[in-house]
């Protein structure tokens, strides 16, 4: 701490012969040590997400050069009915998933903390999909909601049911996503919940029991507090995956019936990849940064009221 | 030490810069090369693994004149493959010779993606007045050729023989006999032959064919767009009658698969199949029930196939624009137009009137083909395609998906792809 307080008065007066200095000084290396992280941020992040606002302002074709229209982008998004029954539908998906998703992960956890002999193998069933591709998880499930031949269909048709179009009707296709979307992910949660439920003091549980307290209560007074930090951090990151979904829409419904399952992601892409209006998705993508970014502020600001000794 | 650690650093990063940069920098240097220098080329198709031997035969004869030339084909799937050269000509990175497709035609020129051909026409030996001219029209703008079609197949229908007999049906070329396929019959014989699990017609392709339903609306007098492409027509009389046609199939009479079921025509369950006659490449695979060819239905004002058209296109910015040429006038000649004959409707007059593109083993009779190919020819209707085509074509998609989920009436549907797809044309 001290001899830096002594650089920074020297700079000035021995400029020259501090910079020679500079090739092997400690800040050298630190430099060094830190540039391949800082370098990877400035040319794959940085660097793309200026130039996607720049992109936002034109209107890029693919072929041929862009041109600045302005806010012209924006406007149109504005007047999109496409775009707000997008938006809608990503909202209605985050809605579905996140609740599913982190209940399903903690009563999952709660169940397969107990140390039983071959609990080991649950945790892990419930944990391969996570390390499944998103592809190959979506195309079996398309299969599973198949109408005709899917085994969902096929195991309804034994107790007399006729199943219906899953990924075809428009009032089920979303649901099914849902549904798939919090399979694939639940396990991942719930391994934070395990590994958060394994480290709640014993000791509170003791005490809690001497007070009084039932199974209930001792999870909602003990348990829950105590692990909120953990809660706090899956539901920031469910949230934000939410809204980034892609993979499974893409394979199962491609934003059908209609425009029911089409989500943000999936509409950049659309006018991106197959419209080729590279301008008008990256303003869209521009907006989704924004709403990601709001959720995560409005979830971060209100930590403090509800995480228990966050540190 | 430290000072030797950070200049092992540096010069590791240094490296991996280099050897990264010095690779893309040796491509480049074939680019001169003279006649005997080893030269690879990139061909793209969307066929299936049939066409593709076909065509590993047809390059392998090419080897023979020109033994320096390796060509490497690439296939992509249909839906795909426009997007896909798109996206490679963004990169620069675009085949040498590629087929394409009408629909795509007008994009690919308007964006200068395909080089000039018309120097073919001075040579004799490759008789340019073969092909038939309204074959060209295609590729021709201001006088100038940008590619070469190698297939126009009419739209026809194959039908599984087995299913009308079984059900005591007369099948559509009886029909035709006896003057009365219309497309009211084509409805009832759907229905006719409809049974649990079995559907009596399939237009559909993938789920994203909906062209071949034009056919019915020009059969009545309708059409897709105005004469000068400015205007979305669709939404009329004779349209809103098409989609209702497929809605009553599909809904009321179940003669028609529902959106995601997984029908094909060869797993015996579809009775009758619109696709252009290059289906028959799959059709001919068909062992378990027998299947032939007839025309489309004919409405008040006549009958009017869809005209498929396909043809080459020599990419612009190849690298061995020459050597591409040659291959591309292989592909072309009568010898190459002969050879992909088996599963295409030739443009060469001389190859379409030779026994060899009706004489194929497991092709349906040769009565079918020349009552439902060659004699259709004249009805045949080409779907221009439009600078935008990608943009209608997801507009008039969506509006499926509406029908398809039973969203909204075909009078809806319609209204709705004419305010999407308007502004697009203007």
């Amino acid at each position: 701490m001290e001899s830096n307080v002594q650089t920074a008065k020297v700079l000035p007066t021995k400029g020259k012969k501090r910079r020679k200095k500079f090739i092997g000084s400690e800040a050298f290396y630190g430099y060094l040590f830190v540039s391949p992280m800082v370098i990877g941020f400035l040319l794959v992040m940085l660097f793309p997400l200026v130039y996607s606002i720049y992109m936002s302002l034109t209107d890029w074709q693919l072929l041929g050069d862009p041109n600045f229209i302005g806010s012209e982008n924006y406007q149109r998004l504005v007047n999109d009915p496409d775009f707000w029954v997008v938006l809608k539908n990503t909202l209605i998906f985050a809605a579905g998933l996140v609740p599913i998703n982190i209940l399903m992960a903690l009563l999952l956890a709660l169940l397969l903390q107990k140390n039983l002999p071959g609990i080991g193998f649950f945790r892990t069933a419930i944990f391969i999909p996570v390390m499944t591709s998103i592809v190959v998880w979506s195309i079996i499930w398309k299969y599973m909601f198949g109408t005709e031949e899917g085994f969902i269909n096929q195991i309804l048709a034994v107790i007399g049911i006729d199943g219906p179009a899953w990924l075809y009707d428009p009032d089920l296709a979303m649901g099914a996503v849902i549904v798939v979307s919090a399979l694939k992910n639940v396990g991942l949660n719930m391994v934070l919940f395990l590994a958060a439920l394994q480290q709640v003091d014993k000791n509170l549980y003791e005490a809690s029991y001497l007070d009084g307290a039932n199974r209930l209560k001792q999870f909602t007074n003990v348990t829950l507090p105590m692990i909120t930090p953990t809660v706090f951090l899956t539901l920031i990151l469910t949230v934000i995956g939410s809204m980034k979904v892609f993979g499974q829409i893409y394979v199962m419904t491609n934003g059908g019936p209609g425009n029911t399952t089409k989500v943000l992601v999936y509409y950049i892409w659309e006018n991106a990849f197959k419209l080729f209006d590279f301008g008008y998705a990256s303003a869209i993508a521009l907006v989704l940064f924004v709403i990601i970014l709001f959720f995560t502020i409005i979830q971060w600001s209100a930590r403090k009221r509800w995480v228990f000794h966050e540190e | 030490m430290k000072r030797k650690i950070g200049l092992i650093f540096l010069t590791l990063l240094m490296a991996a810069f280099t050897v990264a940069c010095s690779n893309n920098t040796e491509t480049g240097s074939k680019e001169n090369g003279s006649k005997d220098e080893e030269v690879e080329l990139t061909f793209m198709m969307w066929g299936n693994e049939a066409h593709q031997e076909v065509y590993n035969k047809l390059i392998a004869k090419f080897n023979e004149t020109h033994p320096n030339i390796k060509v490497t084909m690439e296939s992509v799937p249909f839906p795909d493959y426009q997007q896909k050269i798109t996206v490679l000509a963004a990169g620069r990175e675009l085949p040498d010779v590629g087929w394409v497709a009408e629909r795509m035609a007008p994009q690919f020129m308007e964006n200068g993606l395909l080089a000039n051909v018309s120097s073919f026409k001075e040579d004799k030996d490759y008789n340019m007045e073969d092909f038939f001219p309204s074959t060209l029209d295609l590729f021709e703008q201001d006088n100038k050729l940008y590619g070469i079609p190698f297939s126009t197949p009419p739209m026809v229908m194959f039908y599984n023989k087995d299913l009308f007999v079984n059900a005591g049906e007369k099948t559509p070329n009886e029909h035709v006999a006896a003057g009365t396929w219309n497309w009211e019959q084509f409805e009832e014989s759907a229905k006719a032959i409809s049974s649990n699990g079995v559907y009596g017609a399939n237009f559909f392709r993938d789920w994203n064919t909906w062209i071949a339903l034009l056919s019915h609306t020009w059969a009545n007098g309708g059409d897709l767009f105005n004469k000068d492409q400015s205007k979305f027509t669709w939404n009329s009389v004779q349209g809103v009658e098409t989609l209702n046609m497929l809605d009553r199939m599909m809904f009321k009479d179940s003669s028609h698969p529902k959106a995601g079921e997984q029908v094909s025509f060869d797993s015996g369950k579809i009775g009758m199949f619109f696709d252009v006659y290059s289906y028959v490449s799959a059709a001919r695979n068909v062992k378990d029930f027998e299947w032939d060819i007839a025309p489309l239905p004919e409405g008040t004002e006549g009958r009017f196939p869809m005209l498929g058209q396909a043809g080459y296109g020599l990419f612009k910015d190849s690298k061995h624009p020459e050597e591409a040429k040659e291959l591309l006038k292989f592909f072309t000649s009568q010898e190459g137009i002969t050879a992909t004959s088996t599963f295409f409707v030739p443009p060469r007059e001389s190859v379409l009137s030779s026994d060899a593109f009706v004489n194929q083993p497991n092709n349906p009779p040769a009565e079918s083909i020349k009552r439902a190919v060659i004699d259709e020819m004249d009805n045949a209707r080409l779907q221009a395609g439009h600078v935008e085509w990608q943009k209608i074509d997801t507009a008039i998609q969506f509006g499926f998906d509406e029908l398809f989920g039973q969203l909204k009436k075909p009078e809806d549907i319609l209204k709705g792809m004419e305010e999407k797809i308007n502004p697009i044309l203007k």
